[in-house]
């Protein structure tokens, strides 16, 4: 299934590159004829579309190449997402993490205190995360934190201080939707009978969240990590050029706006596919937790 | 012995002339006998009607929607009307602006070079010129600065900053017999500016210069002072146009951005998610309901469309088809039908199976009346929900599309594009920023609310609660 | 003496596919007869076929093959819409689960005129008449006409059920199950409004249920299922008094009564094993895993339905054997 997806996503891609009337090479008046000649001939630009197509297909699948960014010359587009891959998927991992963390945390006592302060309080917190868009978050977390108290850094990318202000912006959102999510997956816990049953077992209070509230209330959730991790990797593009990371995103946005064919091409494959990699990851993981589903 | 309310003192004793007996008929007991009779719908509105978060959020959208109907008809200017004279405005209700004569001619001031016969080759930067100082009263519309003459040197130049700390812009530079210029580039109201003037020579430019502190009057072109008022007169004072939410980096008026940018942003905010819906609806609802291998099939596809990176594909199909509202929509619709096509399909699913179904067939009901009034009643709970939803993420998603520069095109306005807009001045001009931001948060807020909201009364479990 | 059969069944059966070779045989090669105002009791454990049977009489299911003759016209084919129409003038189904069978979103008076909409049956003048009248029938009261089903228990709306089912005056009533979600209480009242109204009307019932001490109260004949096949067919008096069949025997032994001392002295004939699965099931009687009395000949081949001197139609082949 999954590489099926793929597949249609690269040949999907391919077409609608090609849609656009005009050779990409044309727009480069810098070039000299001699390499636009070159480069025309390694890409086949000059060939019929299918066999385009087909060695398009070959040399991403069978050789990992992605081909050569056509704006900034012989620079291979591998190259690219190898040498920026690390900020990109650092800062995805820590804001997912937190996320994560944070999300489930704040669900749990939410749920646990139902009404209660601590539940309106996380409530309110959950849906303006869901309701703020990370750029303005951003921009927001920026002025406050970096111009105004001066304790984190504005932007660049080096330490861990740098990459707190982004994290969060990112991940506030799925923190948000987690939190929601946990709360609600807790309450309905609550009331099947299982968890009257261990009560009337006499485990303590504590031995029955965490055994059986927690436990039971993850599972619904766990299947939203895919296309929460979705959220974050294309979150990332805003952020990254806010915050002056030189990771992934800031390049993908910038191919868009150049029409940097090979490029978007390149990374947009490379995005689909490891974001199908994460839903297969996510779904092998559902199974080793939820004996349920290992049956099936 | 338990005391109950009824015996609280022990000496109640009902009798039986107390009690009379009641017939079914009885009109006046319906509403003391039993709850009213209230239909779903009814009951789920009520409900709803208590939540007061919901109803504010939908009173929101309502006043938004109208506030972006009529204020732009009723402000007389265009949300891409630019004042370039009047940019990075603070909120006011019109400013007095002096209108100028519009006849001002600059006459560059020239003096005789005194070469001196004597005097050794200069060997270093050139003395600053001394006594810099404005000529007349300095306007926005231009100011004009005179200084004292320095001899044997290449020429003047002018540096101009709105802080003391830098040095500043080099204006432009003036030849060595000149001893006057004057500055009419983009000058704005309200701001301090310092004026640095050196000489230079093949050394450099002369240190230890003075900081010449202007501060020009807000000042206007005759002509542009008609395009406000038609009789205005120069040398008089009139009001700008009042700019209730002030003006962004071309002058535009931020108020008529925002909202004609609330009318983009809604419309894409109903408009994809009502028509991927709507083909959700279909699709999912032909799928449930004839169940087998159609509905294997037609799953299977939206498993494909569904996993692909939704984002992605809209920025593909934007940079191919363009930018613009309708290939906005388009794109849109075309990524998140699946989702909304997954979720009814479910909900056909599980009241096909209902036994109502089964007994409206049994009963001689036609496939049609079937849907209309079996299925979709039922379904349009979940769809309603999904509804309001939606529409955030809409408008959450043409935002962050402007933002990186794809989205809607110029002169057309959105939230997304003013809020781009603001974060290039945020530092100097935060309200730029600040109100399409807050503009965009609390609508997906109250979207979210009263989504939340009717998600909550739509739910029989909570049926009667309170 | 007999009255003519209202329905014919012959040999009807009803697969339902689960994999490329693999087939739920649900009713598997059935032959009786429905007769006209009798009451006909349906009985056998969850999962034995019964209400697939009662549904593939009323047509919501296809049959995979076989014949079922109603009032001598063959419907086994699918109906087109305008057969549909007239058949559910003639046939109508009672369902089981009050809760689910009633559209929470349709007023009461709807739902009971949803058939005679359907069909064109009332007048527009003649519709809140009707409906007021079937309300009355039932137990109801004409008031409740616009109220909505969730404003009513369970014993009433299996009321709104059956009135709903009857408004289209039908010949033949399905019963799936009516009481079987209703409180002991209740179904007293149910079943006794069933029984006046078939009286009234010359109704025809089958009557399906798994309540057998209220099933040999109602019927006149019963038939007790097992795993997709009929069993043991007979008056109710004689398979509730005089059960032939080993798995009869077995249900009515395990049914209790309300008499201590009779319980204590009772022998039960229990019977080993779980209920077998009715997916791609072996050849030879369907019984034969868990029979006290099981043979050889019980492994590899089907019995044949067997009449005993009494009327009883019994299929075993320790009946077979004896001829």
């Amino acid at each position: 299934m999954a590489v099926v997806t793929l597949y249609l996503v690269a040949t999907a891609t391919f077409i609608l590159m090609h849609a656009v009337p005009g050779n990409p090479l044309q727009q480069e008046k810098a070039m000299s004829a001699v390499i636009r000649q070159n480069l025309e001939e390694k890409y086949g630009l000059n060939k019929p579309l299918l066999q385009q197509y087909t060695t398009y297909m070959s040399n991403m699948f069978l050789k990992a190449d992605f081909g050569i960014s056509f704006k900034q010359v012989n620079r291979p587009v591998n190259k690219i997402i190898a040498e920026h891959f690390m900020p990109s998927a650092t800062l995805g991992v820590m804001a997912l993490f937190g996320a994560l963390v944070f999300g489930v945390i704040l669900g749990v006592f939410a749920a646990l205190n139902r009404n209660g302060i601590p539940d309106m309080f996380a409530m309110v917190l959950a849906v303006l995360g869901v309701s703020i868009p990370s750029f303005c978050l951003a921009y927001f977390l920026q002025h406050i934190f970096a111009l105004q108290l001066g304790i984190l850094p504005v932007g660049g990318w080096g330490g861990f201080a740098e990459t707190l202000l982004p994290a969060m912006s990112l991940g506030m959102i799925v923190m948000a939707s987690m939190a929601r999510l946990m709360r609600s997956s807790m309450l309905e816990v609550v009331q099947q009978d299982y968890m009257k049953t261990a009560k009337a077992k006499g485990l303590s209070r504590l031995q029955i969240i965490l055994k059986h509230q927690i436990r039971n209330a993850v599972l619904p959730v766990m299947i939203y990590f895919g296309p929460l991790f979705a959220t974050i990797t294309t979150g990332s593009f805003v952020i990254e050029s806010i915050f002056g990371i030189p990771g992934l995103g800031q390049f993908f946005v910038n191919a868009v706006n150049e029409l940097d064919y090979t490029v978007i091409m390149g990374l947009t494959v490379f995005y689909s596919g490891f974001t199908i990699l994460i839903i297969l990851v996510n779904d092998l993981l559902l199974a080793v937790v939820d004996p349920r589903i290992r049956l099936a | 012995m338990n005391k109950t309310a009824a015996q609280n003192d022990g000496n109640f004793n009902p009798s039986p002339d107390l009690f009379v007996p009641v017939s079914i008929d009885d009109q006046s007991l319906d509403g003391i006998l039993g709850r009213p009779s209230i239909s779903y719908w009814q009951d789920a509105w009520m409900r709803l009607r208590r939540n007061k978060t919901a109803i504010v959020s939908a009173l929101y959208i309502v006043v938004l929607s109208l506030c972006a109907i009529i204020i732009p008809m009723s402000l007389d200017y265009s949300h891409d009307q630019q004042e370039i004279w009047n940019k990075h405005s603070p909120p006011s209700f019109g400013e007095d602006v002096y209108v100028d004569s519009g006849d001002y001619v600059f006459q560059p001031k020239t003096t005789e070079q005194v070469i001196d016969e004597s005097a050794e080759a200069a060997i270093d930067v050139p003395a600053s010129p001394k006594n810099v100082r404005v000529v007349g009263e300095p306007r926005t519309t231009g100011i004009e600065i005179e200084w004292d003459q320095v001899s044997g040197i290449d020429g003047y130049r002018v540096y101009r900053s709105i802080s003391t700390d830098t040095l500043g812009i080099p204006l432009d530079d003036v030849p060595a017999d000149r001893i006057n210029y004057f500055d009419t580039s983009s000058l704005s109201k309200g701001v301090t500016y310092y004026y640095v003037i050196t000489a230079f020579n093949m050394f450099g430019d002369s240190m230890d210069t003075e900081i010449l502190t202007v501060k020009p009057r807000f000042a206007i072109q005759p002509d542009v002072a008609r395009a406000i008022d038609p009789n205005a007169q120069p040398g008089s004072i009139i009001k700008t146009k009042a700019h209730y939410l002030g003006t962004d980096y071309l002058g535009r008026d931020m108020l008529a951005r925002i909202m004609i940018g609330a009318r983009v942003s809604l419309f894409i905010g109903f408009a994809a998610p009502i028509l991927y819906i709507l083909f959700g609806i279909i699709y999912g609802s032909v799928s449930g309901y004839f169940g087998g291998l159609v509905d294997d099939l037609m799953m299977r596809i939206t498993d494909i469309v569904a996993t692909v990176p939704e984002l992605l594909v809209i920025i593909i199909l934007q940079v191919v088809l363009g930018n613009g509202v309708t290939t906005l929509i388009i794109a849109l619709v075309a990524v998140s039908w699946a989702r909304s096509a997954r979720q009814i399909r479910g909900e056909v699913l599980r009241l096909r199976e209902m036994e109502f179904v089964h007994a409206a067939k049994v009963l001689g009901t036609g496939f049609f009346t079937i849907v209309a009034r079996h299925l979709l009643p039922n379904v349009m709970g979940t769809v309603l929900v999904l509804l309001t939803l939606a529409v955030p993420s809409a408008i959450f998603t043409e935002a962050f599309l402007s933002f990186i520069g794809l989205g809607i095109e110029p002169p057309m306005t959105s939230w997304g594009i003013v809020t781009k807009e603001g974060a290039a001045v945020f530092v100097t001009y935060p309200l730029e920023l600040l109100i399409p931001s807050l503009m965009i948060c609390l609508t997906m807020l109250a979207f979210n609310l009263l989504g939340d909201g009717l998600r909550d009364a739509l739910d029989p479990k909570l049926r009667g609660a309170k | 003496m007999r009255n003519k059969p209202i329905v014919k069944v012959q040999n009807l059966t009803k697969k339902f596919r689960l994999g490329r070779k693999v087939f739920l045989h649900a009713v598997d090669d059935l032959s009786f007869e429905i007769n006209e105002t009798e009451i006909l009791g349906l009985v056998g454990e969850s999962g034995c076929g019964k209400s697939t049977l009662g549904r593939l009489i009323i047509k919501l299911h296809e049959p995979t093959s076989g014949k079922i003759d109603f009032n001598g016209t063959d419907v086994s084919h699918k109906l087109s819409m305008a057969e549909r129409r007239k058949f559910s003038r003639d046939v109508q189904l009672i369902f089981q689960d009050p809760y689910s069978s009633l559209n929470p979103r349709m007023t009461v008076k709807d739902i009971i005129a949803e058939g005679p909409d359907s069909c064109g049956l009332w007048k527009s003048e003649e519709r809140e008449k009707k409906v007021a009248f079937w309300l009355e029938r039932v137990g109801l009261h004409a008031s409740h006409a616009s109220r909505y089903p969730h404003e009513f228990s369970g014993g009433q709306r299996q009321r709104i059920g059956i009135a709903r089912a009857l408004a289209l005056e039908p010949r033949l009533v399905i019963c799936d199950e009516p009481i079987s979600a209703l409180d002991v209480s209740v179904q007293a009242q149910i079943v006794n409004l069933l029984k006046e109204l078939q009286r009234e009307r010359d109704l025809t019932y089958l009557f399906i249920a798994h309540d057998l001490s209220m099933v040999r109260i109602i019927c006149d004949r019963m038939a007790v299922m097992y795993l997709g096949k009929i069993v043991e067919l007979g008056t109710s008096a004689q398979v509730y008094d005089n059960p032939q069949h080993p798995y009869t025997k077995a249900l009515v032994s395990s049914n209790p009564i309300p008499d201590p001392e009779f319980e204590q002295k009772r022998t039960r004939s229990l019977i080993q094993g779980e209920i077998g699965s009715p997916v791609n099931p072996k050849p030879g009687c369907r019984f034969a895993p868990r029979c006290p009395h099981v043979m050889d000949i019980c492994r590899t081949t089907d019995p044949v339905d067997t009449k005993t001197e009494a009327g009883q139609v019994v299929a075993c082949h320790l009946f077979s054997q004896k001829k």
